[in-house]
C-alpha cells in the first residue's frame, strides 16, 4: 500500500529540533584504543558505559529487553572510513547500519521537508485516491478539484501568496465536501490558522470517510502548528516552552487523541502518535513524555530500523536536555541517564550523580536487578573508583555461552575492575570471556584487555605466539610500532603465517628504529628480508590504517635533490663502517626529510600510558632526530668545510617557511637560526648553500 | 557548577610573548565572532554580535542519500551575520532530490530575512580520499547559484596527511576551509603538531575550535596569510553565562 504520510517519528524529527551535539562521527575520530572511560568519547564500544553516545546504551538495552543478539549482524562497509577506527570501536551511525542495513527508500520527503509542507505531494496523491473512491462525485468536479489541489503549491514556495481562486461550479454534496478541505488545507499551508482551524473541525462530521478523518487529524495538526508559531527564534531554534502558546497546545493535544481514539489504526495513526509526543515536549512534560517513551521501548521491535528511529528521538527530546534523573520514568530511560551523569563534570552539563541518588532509585529498577547492580557498580568503578565493590556487586560469570550486551557490560566492568586491583587472576578472566563473547564488537574488547594486560606484564610475546587468541589487527600492529623489541619485530617480519600487512609493519618499524637509534649493523641485516615487490608509495601519516605500508621506500625511495647522496642502503654501510661519517649522516638526513620521516613518529602519536601501547617502549638505544644530525656537524671543527655548509643551510631550513620546526628534538632561539644564517653567508660565502638561502625563519 | 574560566582573554593572551606557542587556554565564545551553531544547541547570547555563523542545516545519512534529514525547526532570520547554511554529509552519492532539497532550503533561509553568504558543507573526508571528494565537490560547484560561496570542513591531518595535488584542487573550488581541531567535546591531543603543518595548505582556511576545549594560537598562524580566523563550536549548555 502507498505510504500516505510519513511515519510518526520522522514527522517528530522534520518538524522538531534535533541533531543531538557531541554526536559521534561529526569530526575525525581517532580513538583512545583503551576499555571504556568515564568521558565521552568519539568512539563507542559495546560496553555500556559513561563514555559511550547515549544512543549507543540505550540501543543496546532496547535490544537486549527482547532477547535480540547480533546474529547477522555486519559492520557496515564505508570505503571512507574503512579500518580508520579499528574492530572494536564504532560510532552510532555504524551501530545503526550494522543492525539496520541501509535499505533503499522508495519515497523521498520532497522538497518541503522540516516545515509543514512535508506533506504537500503526498497529501495530493491522497487526496487524487480519495475523489477516486467516492462513486458519488462526478469526473467533472473531480478534475475541477484537482485543478485547484495543484494551486496549493505556492502556499509552499514563497511567503504570503495570493489566495488560490476556486471553481465556482462544484455543487454536489461530496463536491464541496472535498472543495471545503482543499480550502481549509490551503489555509493551512499559507499560515491561516484560524480558517484552517473552523474548516476542518466543521469536515470532522463530512459523509466522505476521507475527508472525515483527514480532516481529524489535520485538525491536530493545526493547533500545534498554531502553538508553536511564534516559538522559534531568529536562529530557526525552540525558544522554550514559555513561548508556545499553551491554550492551542492543549487542543492539539486533545485533537490527537480525539483523532486516535476514533481512528486507532487509522491512516494517520502512527503520525497522529509521533504528533502528541511533540506537543508534550512542546509543553516541556518530561514526566508524561518519559513515560510514554518508556511504554514504546518496550512495544518498538528491535529488529526493524524504527528501533533505532526511536532511541534517537528520544536522546533529542528527552536525555539531551534532562536535568537529573527525577522527572524520569522507566529502567531503561532511568539507567541510560544515570551513566551520561557519571561523566566528569567538565565539558558536561549535568552535575556528577552521587551514589546516594542512585541508591534511591532502587524501587525504580523494580524486577531490573541486573541493571540497577550494573548502574551501581559502574558508579563504583567510574565516580568513585572503589573497585573492590565494583567485585562484590558483581559475581563472576565469565563463563557464558554468549552474553547479552547488558552481562557483556556486568563482566567486562568486572574485569577492569580486577584491572585496577592488578588481580593476578585477570588474564584468566579475560580468556574466559572469549569462549561465549559475540565475535562482532565484543571479542575485539576482550582481546584488548587482554593484551593490555600482558603488555603491562611484560609478557608481549604472547600476544604474537602461535594460536595466540588476540587476532585484532589494530591490537597487534599497535604493540609492534609503540612497544616491540627488535627482535620481536624480526620476527614478525618473518612470520610466514601473518598477513602481510603486520608483516610490513614490522619490517618498516623495525627498519626505521635501527636507523633513527644507530643500529646500522642490524639495519644492514635485515635489510635482506626487504621483498623486492614492496611498495613505496602511499606517505607515512597513518601506516597502520593505508592499504599498503611504504616498507619500500628503504630500497627505493627518494636519495637527493641537490646533495649528492647514494642509495640508503650505501649511506648506512658508510655508517656502519664510521657512525660519524659527515656526508653519511647529511644523507640520512636528507633520507628522512625527503621521504617523509619529518611528520613520521614525532612524539604527539604515542599512546598515554593507559591506552594500549603506551609503556614504555622495549626497542633499545634512542632516537636522533635530524636536527641532532646537523648541530652535531656544524659543532664538529673536523668536518669538511662544503659539508658544514650543507649542515647549516639544513639547520636553518628546518624551520622554513614559518618559524615551526620540521626537524625534531628541541626547538632552538630564533637568535641561533640567525648565528648559523650568518655563519654560512660569512664563513662559507663561495658555497652554493650559502648562495642559494636567502632568509632565516 | 562553576566553570573552570580562561585565565585571560584570548585576544589579550595574543599580546603577550612573541615567538613560540602560547600557553593553551580554554576557548571562551566572547573573545570571537564566528560560530557554529548545530543543532540542538540553544542559541547563546554572544551570538548577537557575530559576524559570521555557520548554522547545521540538516543531514544526509549514510544509510539514505535520498533524503536531507532537517534539524533545524524553522528557517532562521538572521540579518546581523553573514550566514552559512551547512549540511552535514555522512556520504556523497546523492540522489537529485537532496540538490533540491538544498537548493529550497537556501531560498528559504533568504525569504526568512537571512543574510546567506554560502553553502558548507561538513563531510569527514579522509586524506586518503581527498581526490574523490574534490570530483564530488566540482559537481557541487556547478550546481550552486554564482552568488553562493562554497565552504568545507577539513580534518586536522589534511595539511601533513593530504595529498598535496588533491588540497591543490580544491583550492579552486571551494571559497575556503574550516579546519576543526576537535573531535567530541575536546581539542584534538597534539594539535600543536598538526599545527605547524597547516600553514602548508594552499587555499584560504579558518580555524574552528570548541566551546571550552584547549587552544594556544601556533605564532606561525598569525602570519599566514590564507588563514582567515577562527570558528568556534558552540556546545549545548545550559549554565552558559547570558
Amino acid at each position: 500500500m502507498r505510504r500516505l504520510v510519513l511515519p510518526a517519528v520522522a514527522t517528530l524529527l522534520a518538524l522538531s529540533v534535533s541533531g543531538p551535539v557531541g554526536a559521534s562521527g561529526d569530526y575525525g575520530c581517532y580513538p583512545a584504543w583503551k576499555l571504556p572511560s568515564r568521558d565521552f568519547d568519539c568512539a563507542d564500544r559495546a560496553v555500556l558505559s559513561p563514555g559511550n553516545d547515549s544512543r549507543v546504551n540505550l540501543f543496546y538495552l532496547l535490544r537486549d529487553r527482547q532477547g535480540l543478539g547480533s546474529t547477522g549482524a555486519k559492520r557496515p562497509t564505508d570505503s571512507w572510513n574503512d579500518g580508520f577506527y579499528g574492530s572494536a570501536f564504532f560510532d552510532w551511525r555504524q551501530l545503526r547500519g550494522t543492525f539496520y542495513p541501509a535499505v533503499a527508500t522508495d519515497e523521498a520527503d520532497g522538497d518541503y521537508a522540516g516545515s509543514r509542507c512535508v506533506s504537500l505531494a503526498s497529501g495530493g496523491q491522497a487526496f487524487a485516491a480519495a475523489m477516486t473512491a467516492n462513486a458519488k462525485l462526478s469526473a467533472w468536479e473531480r478534475e475541477q478539484l484537482l485543478m485547484a489541489r495543484g494551486g496549493l503549491v505556492r502556499r509552499c514556495q514563497a511567503t504570503g501568496a495570493e489566495a488560490t481562486g476556486w471553481p465556482a461550479n462544484v455543487k454536489s454534496a461530496p463536491g464541496r465536501e472535498f472543495l471545503g478541505y482543499l480550502q481549509a488545507a490551503d489555509a493551512f499551508y499559507g499560515e491561516q490558522w484560524d480558517a484552517a482551524r473552523q474548516g476542518f473541525a466543521t469536515l470532522r462530521s463530512a459523509r466522505d470517510p476521507w475527508v472525515a478523518e483527514t480532516a481529524a487529524y489535520m485538525l491536530g495538526r493545526t493547533e500545534l502548528n498554531a502553538a508553536q508559531a511564534a516559538a522559534f527564534d531568529e536562529y530557526g531554534s525552540f525558544a522554550g516552552p514559555a513561548k508556545v502558546d499553551t491554550a492551542a497546545l492543549a487542543r492539539a493535544s486533545a485533537g490527537f487523541q480525539d483523532y486516535l481514539k476514533r481512528y486507532a489504526r487509522g491512516r494517520y495513526a502512527a503520525s497522529a502518535g509521533g504528533l502528541r509526543r511533540r506537543t508534550l515536549w512542546l509543553a516541556g512534560d518530561a514526566a508524561a513524555l518519559s513515560r510514554e517513551y518508556e511504554r514504546l521501548l518496550a512495544a518498538t521491535p528491535g529488529g526493524q530500523k524504527g528501533a533505532a528511529d526511536l532511541v534517537e528521538e528520544i536522546d533529542n527530546k528527552l536525555l539531551i536536555a534532562a536535568r537529573g534523573p527525577d522527572g524520569l520514568d522507566g529502567p531503561l530511560l532511568l539507567a541510560t541517564l544515570d551513566l551520561m551523569m557519571m561523566r566528569s563534570a567538565e565539558g558536561s552539563e549535568r552535575p556528577v550523580i552521587t551514589a546516594a541518588q542512585i541508591a534511591a532509585q532502587e524501587s525504580r529498577f523494580v524486577g531490573r536487578a541486573d541493571l540497577f547492580g550494573f548502574v551501581t557498580a559502574s558508579h563504583a568503578y567510574y565516580v568513585a573508583g572503589d573497585m573492590r565493590r565494583v567485585l562484590q556487586l558483581i559475581p563472576d560469570a565469565a563463563r557464558q555461552p554468549r552474553f547479552s550486551a547488558l552481562e557483556f557490560s556486568r563482566q567486562v566492568l568486572r574485569g577492569m575492575a580486577l584491572a585496577g586491583l592488578r588481580d593476578r587472576n585477570e588474564a584468566g578472566f579475560w580468556r574466559e570471556m572469549l569462549g561465549g563473547v559475540d565475535p562482532l564488537y565484543q571479542r575485539p574488547i576482550v582481546e584488548l584487555a587482554l593484551a593490555q594486560n600482558w603488555e603491562r606484564g611484560g609478557k608481549l610475546r604472547e600476544v604474537f605466539a602461535p594460536g595466540s587468541p588476540i587476532t585484532d589487527a589494530g591490537i597487534r600492529e599497535i604493540l609492534l610500532i609503540q612497544v616491540a623489541d627488535a627482535a620481536l619485530l624480526r620476527a614478525q617480519a618473518r612470520a610466514a603465517q601473518a598477513p602481510r600487512h603486520e608483516r610490513d609493519v614490522a619490517l618498516f618499524t623495525l627498519l626505521y628504529k635501527q636507523l633513527s637509534r644507530g643500529d646500522y649493523a642490524g639495519f644492514l641485516g635485515d635489510y635482506a628480508l626487504l621483498r623486492s615487490d614492496a611498495k613505496a608509495e602511499g606517505g607515512l601519516w597513518n601506516l597502520r590504517q593505508q592499504e599498503d605500508v611504504p616498507v619500500g621506500l628503504f630500497r627505493a625511495g627518494t636519495w637527493s635533490d641537490g646533495y649528492a647522496c647514494p642509495a640508503l642502503r650505501t649511506t648506512v654501510q658508510a655508517l656502519a663502517r664510521n657512525p660519524r661519517d659527515v656526508k653519511a649522516r647529511l644523507c640520512l638526513g636528507d633520507f628522512y626529510r625527503l621521504n617523509g620521516f619529518d611528520d613520521y613518529g614525532a612524539d604527539g602519536s604515542a599512546p598515554k600510558p593507559d591506552e594500549l601501547g603506551g609503556t614504555p617502549t622495549r626497542f633499545a638505544g634512542r632516537p636522533v632526530p635530524r636536527a641532532a644530525l646537523y648541530a652535531d656537524i656544524i659543532a664538529d671543527a673536523a668536518a669538511p668545510a662544503g659539508d658544514k655548509a650543507y649542515a647549516l643551510y639544513r639547520a636553518v631550513n628546518c624551520y622554513a617557511p614559518n618559524g615551526n620546526n620540521a626537524c625534531g628534538g628541541a626547538d632552538v632561539p630564533q637568535s641561533q637560526r640567525r648565528a648559523w644564517f650568518q655563519r654560512l653567508k660569512t664563513d662559507h660565502a663561495a658555497s652554493p648553500w650559502a648562495q642559494k638561502l636567502r632568509y632565516y625563519w | 557548577m562553576k566553570r573552570a574560566r580562561a585565565l585571560l582573554p584570548f585576544a589579550a593572551a595574543l599580546l603577550l610573548g612573541s615567538c613560540g606557542e602560547r600557553a593553551a587556554q580554554r576557548v571562551d565564545p566572547q573573545d570571537h565572532q564566528a560560530f557554529f551553531l548545530w543543532a540542538g544547541v540553544r542559541p547563546p547570547a554572544v551570538l548577537a554580535r557575530a559576524k559570521t555563523i555557520y548554522i547545521l542545516s540538516g543531514e544526509v545519512r549514510v544509510d539514505d542519500p535520498a533524503r536531507l534529514i532537517p534539524l533545524r525547526p524553522q528557517a532562521p532570520h538572521v540579518a546581523h551575520a553573514e550566514v552559512w547554511l551547512t549540511v552535514r554529509a555522512e556520504r556523497l552519492d546523492w540522489d537529485e532530490g537532496v540538490y533540491r532539497q538544498i537548493g529550497r532550503e537556501l531560498d528559504r533561509w533568504r525569504a526568512a530575512g537571512s543574510r546567506v553568504v554560502g553553502l558548507q558543507i561538513d563531510f569527514d573526508a579522509r586524506t586518503r580520499g581527498l581526490d574523490r571528494y574534490a570530483a564530488f565537490l566540482a559537481d557541487l560547484r556547478r550546481r550552486l547559484p554564482r552568488h553562493y560561496r562554497l565552504s568545507i570542513t577539513g580534518l586536522l591531518d589534511w595539511s601533513a596527511g593530504g595529498d598535496p595535488a588533491a588540497l591543490a584542487s580544491l583550492h579552486w573550488l571551494v571559497d575556503e576551509v574550516v579546519i576543526q581541531t576537535y573531535q567530541g567535546r575536546r581539542t584534538i591531543p597534539g594539535y600543536e603538531r598538526y599545527m605547524a603543518s597547516l600553514t602548508r595548505l594552499p587555499l584560504p582556511y579558518r580555524v574552528a575550535l570548541v566551546e571550552r576545549g584547549a587552544w594556544g594560537a601556533p605564532s606561525a598562524l598569525a602570519r599566514d596569510p590564507e588563514f582567515r580566523g577562527y570558528v568556534v563550536f558552540l556546545l549545548p549548555d545550559s549554565d552558559r553565562s547570558k
